[in-house]
Order: structure tokens, then C-alpha cells, then sequence
């Protein structure tokens, strides 16, 4: 029996990326750090959040756990097989879903015939496929669309059949690469239950989800990693991320302007700030203490407030305390 | 033997005929699956399965005008028939069908790419070769029907004295030349996933295979330049055994023939799986696949 169906260990990835024409001499290349050093380990039936910025490794952490990059060094297992040395039954292991997705389906086809289809790639006999397909397009609210052509369906339908694509084949371990980017937030809302109610506690699914909504990793994980730049900064439930920053207090400011770079960094009782386009978050031990210093700063800079919050820390404030940067940062992805 | 992993999905042992079922059965579920998709556009459908017709009508005119009537003396001396309509006619067939067996084999992995649907795909346990010999089914599926529609039209319009028992041969030499052309789909597909632009490569094999084969001249009478390159065609050998088998039947020459298709299969093949496993791993490597 496998202690863990999703192994990372020890995991490296780096790109090339080359910069202008191919035809020139000023063409440019670089490497990029995707992967450092990563070591993961879910466990049977975890929810496990990978929790990081556009451009952190996330996708390609999943990348390469569905067999779809090889890595430079270390060891990924899915259910015990090798994602590079049996790649094969690696992939009857999981169902995934990598990006957005909407063109992951046969446009042409129904949406019936997608998911037999898949179903049948994945070795299920002709019934079973269909059972599951009926089952399926039943959970994702898509029974009276089933045998309308994919084309037809709106961005979320494309979606949500793409979602249905990665449990066609009733896999132990799926891997979900921002399953709800894109989708309408009462949906989204659907969907996170479903995986944690119906996948989770139902169907004891071990699952690996890559999210940049705090929220999102909030609600669904059992326990998190923090990413960043290629390096997983912590892993521990998002409670216990939680409790580092646990006698802190958060005032979120939004303003009408962006706002400039370090210009609260000389009152006294800031323990962080971070700083994204027309929002800041400054951590601290007591907003009433400087509260007042930071009105005043903001007055004399003449920046229009829209509102001020005070509230208690987020992972989203536990990933700025360990990286000194917000999840919204981004980055070149990899 | 399987082994389930607490689901309904089984992994197959290498090697073991559960998993060449289950191989198959994906390649069959993609044939049928390229069909479905062909056929929800009725018109590119209807100009695939009658272009080789219309692309023989004015081969057939041209030969007529050429050698005065329907019989030469000259062809006789070369080929097995003087009958030029017949000539052209099992010529075109047969070079229509492994040319386009040849062009859906090497382009199924471009068109998943354009359609954005090769991740799907290569995240489930099917082999990236039934990817391809899905498509390759695809690709004689339709030409077959293209074939009965070509030599139908031709036999309707000048009547064709053939005998049917001669088909047998024709379906074997068309069975081992599609071997042949699936290694040479996988070269190519292994160029196109890697290099992205190559499938204009596709594009210029394609042209350059149809030059060698003796589909509209005796191979007799090809420039002895190109005869080198025209023998290790599988194109070439397989116009030539589909016609002689039209003709004549199971003959010594025929035989022959197939020798050679026999040993550029295993040519082929497994310089196609290398060439493409080779490929495949440092697109892998490179993070790009999926990427056009």
C-alpha cells in the first residue's frame, strides 16, 4: 500500500527562454528557475492546496506529476508509479485538469460524446462510459445540454464538461490546475463544494489542487504549500499558517490611485506592508496605534481613501510575511 | 492480468494482450472519433472523398490524347497492361490512398495541437502510437471510400475490365505499405510535435512521394537520379504492388514486391518509434508540448 498516491521529492525544473528573433545576434537567452527543489507528500484522501502567485511553479509542479513536462531531477509519484519511468500507469492513476481548459473538449462533439470518449481512452467498457457520462453530466448541471455540440456551450459549460473530462475515469488522485479560474462565481462556489463534500468525504479522492485564490485554498485544504519562485516557502494547515501571524492585525486601505512604493515604511509599529496597484495591506500589532500616522501620511500625500478595514490575518498575510510579496504579484509564468 | 487501483480504470501489464486490446480499442475510439468530427463539416468532407476523382478525370483525358486512344503499344512494354485508363486509373487509386493514409498518420498530432486538445489526449494512459494509428485508420477508412468512388466513376464513365478476385492481392500490399507508412507518420510527427513549423515538412514529403511513385508512368521510365529515392518509398512500392495485384494477380513480380514492402516495414518502423520517442521526450523535456 502506497503511503502517499501523490510523492514529490526533491523536484527541479528549469527553462530556457529565449528573447528575439532566432535570426539575429542579439538574441537573448535565459534560465528560469521554474522548479527548486520541491518535496510534497499528500495523503490518501487529503485535499492538499498549492498556494502561490502566477508564475510560482504551480502548473508546473502539475505539469509534471501528469507526465506532461519531465523534470530535471528528483522524484514525482502518482499512486506509487513514476511519472517519468511509468508514465503510462501513472496516467491511469489521475484525472486532471491543467489551465483554463476551454479548448479541451472536441468542439464538434456533444457533450455526451467528449466524455464517452474519454471515458473509453481511459479503458472503461462502452456502458460503464456511458453510466459515468450520464452521472457526471447530471452533477455538472449539463443533462439537458448533453447532446448539443460543445461549440454551443458558454465559456462556463466548456468549463464544467472539461471538469467532468478529468473524473470520467473515477481515478483515486486528481490533480486540478485553478479549477475555478474563469468560472462564474455561484458556480465556482459549486464546484468547491463539490470537491470537498461529494470528492472528498464521499468518494475519498486524494486531491491536488494549484490555486492563487486564498479563499479557495482557505475553504477546500486539509493542508497547504506556500509557493514561490520555484521553492515551497511552507506546508502546514492553513490554521497553523494562520497562527504565525496569529497576534497581528491587518488594515486593508483602498484608494482611488495607485500608490506609491515605500512611502509608509517610516511609521513606527509596521511590521509589513504590501503594496498591490490601488490596495494596501499593513500588518501590525495594533492599527490604533497607527492608525492615525497612516491617515495623516495618506492626507498629506492627498490620496482619496475608498475604504479602510481592519481585519484578522488571511494566508494570503501569512504568504506575505514568508515571501514578502501577495499572491495578486506576478510573475513570467513558467 | 489487471490491477485496479481502488477505481474503474485498470492498468494494463506492458506487454500483455490486455493492453494491446486496450491500445486498439483507443485507436478505433479515435478513428471514430476523427469520422465524427469529419463529418460535422458535410462539404470538406464531400470535396476529400470525390477530389480524387476529379484530380483523375483530366490524368485520364491528358493519356488519351496523348497515346491517341485507350490502348498503347509502349505502356505494354513497360507495365502489365496497355489499357492506359486502367493504368491511371489503379495508379491514381492507389497513390491516393497511401498518400493520404501517409498525411493524416503524420498530421493527427499537428491537428491536436491546433484544436488544443493534445494535453487531453496525452493524459490518458493510451500510447501516443495509437494516437497516431488512430489516425491512420482514419486516413484509410476515408480513402477507401474515396477509392470505391474514383474507380466506380471511372468504370461508370469508360468501364474498367478488372477481376475481382484480384483484390485480395490489392488489400495486402495496401495492409503491409500502411506499416511502412506509419513509421514514416511517426518520423514526421515526431518533427512536427518537436519543431512546430515542420509540419510544412509534411506538406513537401508529401509532394516529393507522389513524384516518385509510378502512379501516372511505368517505374521503369522514372530518372535513374531519383530511383534510389523512389525505392525506399513506401509509396512507390505500394503503387506498384496495388496495381500489379489489380492486374495480375499473386505473380512472381507481385511477390517481389511485397518482399520489399516487407523490409521497409521494419525500416521504417522502427526508425519511426525512434525518431519519435527521441522527439516526443525533449518536447517533454522542453515543456512544449502542446505549444504551436
Amino acid at each position: 500500500m502506497q503511503e502517499f498516491p501523490i510523492y514529490v521529492s526533491k523536484i527541479s525544473k528549469k527553462f530556457v527562454k529565449t528573447r528575439g528573433s532566432r535570426f539575429r545576434r542579439s538574441r537573448k537567452k535565459r534560465i528560469v528557475q521554474a522548479l527548486d527543489n520541491v518535496d510534497l507528500q499528500v495523503r490518501k484522501g487529503e485535499i492538499f492546496g498549492l498556494l502561490g502567485p502566477n508564475g510560482a511553479g504551480k502548473t508546473t509542479l502539475v505539469k509534471i506529476l501528469t507526465t506532461i513536462v519531465i523534470p530535471d531531477s528528483g522524484v514525482a509519484k502518482i499512486n506509487g508509479f513514476d511519472v517519468v519511468k511509468e508514465s503510462r500507469q501513472a496516467r491511469a492513476s489521475f484525472g486532471a485538469t491543467i489551465g483554463g481548459g476551454e479548448r479541451s473538449t472536441y468542439w464538434k462533439m456533444t457533450g455526451q460524446e467528449n466524455l464517452i470518449f474519454f471515458g473509453r481512452m481511459y479503458g472503461l467498457s462502452r456502458k460503464k462510459a456511458k453510466d459515468r457520462t450520464v452521472h457526471l453530466l447530471e452533477q455538472m448541471q449539463l443533462t439537458d445540454k448533453a447532446h448539443e455540440r460543445v461549440e454551443n456551450y458558454s465559456t462556463g459549460m466548456k468549463m464544467k464538461i472539461n471538469f467532468a473530462r478529468a473524473l470520467i475515469s473515477d481515478s483515486p488522485v486528481l490533480l486540478f490546475d485553478e479549477p475555478t479560474l474563469g468560472l462564474d462565481p455561484s458556480f465556482a462556489r459549486d464546484l468547491r463544494l463539490y470537491i470537498k463534500n461529494v470528492l472528498q468525504k464521499e468518494e475519498n479522492k486524494t486531491i491536488l489542487l494549484t490555486t492563487h485564490y486564498m479563499a479557495e485554498a482557505d475553504q477546500l485544504s486539509d493542508r497547504v504549500s506556500l509557493i514561490d519562485n520555484g521553492k515551497i516557502v511552507d506546508t502546514a494547515t492553513p490554521e497553523q499558517l494562520k497562527l504565525q501571524i496569529k497576534d497581528q492585525e491587518v488594515i486593508k486601505i483602498r484608494t482611488t490611485d495607485s500608490l506609491p512604493n515605500r512611502f509608509l515604511e517610516d511609521i513606527p509599529g509596521i511590521l509589513e506592508i504590501y503594496n498591490h496597484n490601488d490596495s494596501i495591506r499593513i500588518h501590525t500589532s495594533d492599527s490604533s496605534q497607527i492608525m492615525l500616522s497612516v491617515l495623516e501620511k495618506l492626507k498629506e500625500m492627498n490620496i482619496t481613501i475608498k475604504s479602510i478595514d481592519v481585519e484578522t490575518p488571511t494566508l494570503e498575510d501569512a504568504f506575505i510575511k514568508l515571501t514578502g510579496r501577495g499572491l495578486a504579484d506576478r510573475k513570467e509564468e513558467s | 492480468m489487471k490491477k485496479t487501483i481502488n477505481s474503474s480504470v485498470a492498468i494494463y501489464p506492458p506487454h500483455s494482450l490486455s493492453r494491446i486490446m486496450f491500445e486498439v480499442n483507443c485507436a478505433w475510439e479515435l478513428m471514430i472519433k476523427y469520422w465524427r468530427i469529419r463529418l460535422s463539416y458535410p462539404l470538406t468532407f464531400l470535396y476529400f472523398v470525390s477530389e480524387p476523382l476529379i484530380f483523375l478525370l483530366p490524368v485520364i483525358i491528358y493519356g488519351q490524347a496523348l497515346v491517341g486512344g485507350r490502348e498503347s503499344e509502349v505502356l505494354a512494354n513497360y507495365a502489365a497492361t496497355s489499357d492506359v485508363i486502367l493504368f491511371l486509373t489503379f495508379g491514381s487509386a492507389s497513390m491516393a490512398i497511401l498518400t493520404r493514409i501517409y498525411w493524416m498518420g503524420a498530421m493527427g498530432i499537428r491537428r491536436e495541437e491546433w484544436t488544443g486538445t493534445l494535453v487531453s489526449i496525452y493524459l490518458t494512459p493510451a500510447s501516443r502510437f495509437s494516437i497516431i494509428l488512430g489516425n491512420t485508420l482514419f486516413g484509410l477508412t476515408m480513402s477507401v471510400l474515396a477509392f470505391f468512388l474514383q474507380v466506380g466513376g471511372v468504370f461508370f464513365l469508360y468501364g474498367l475490365d478488372i477481376n475481382l478476385l484480384n483484390f485480395l492481392p490489392m488489400i495486402t500490399i495496401l495492409f503491409f505499405a500502411t506499416v511502412s507508412l506509419l513509421g514514416f507518420s511517426l518520423i514526421i510527427s515526431g518533427l512536427v510535435l518537436a519543431m512546430k513549423q515542420a509540419w510544412k515538412f509534411v506538406l513537401f514529403m508529401d509532394g516529393f512521394m507522389n513524384l516518385l511513385a509510378p502512379a501516372f508512368f511505368p517505374l521503369a521510365v522514372l530518372p535513374v537520379i531519383l530511383k534510389p529515392l523512389a525505392f525506399i518509398s513506401p509509396i512507390t512500392w505500394g503503387v506498384e504492388g496495388f496495381r500489379e495485384g489489380v492486374l495480375q494477380g499473386f505473380s512472381n513480380y507481385w511477390f517481389e514486391i511485397l518482399g520489399y514492402i516487407v523490409i521497409l516495414d521494419f525500416i521504417w518502423l522502427i526508425l519511426g518509434i525512434l525518431v519519435f520517442n527521441y522527439f516526443e521526450f525533449h518536447t517533454r523535456k522542453k515543456g512544449a508540448l502542446g505549444h504551436y
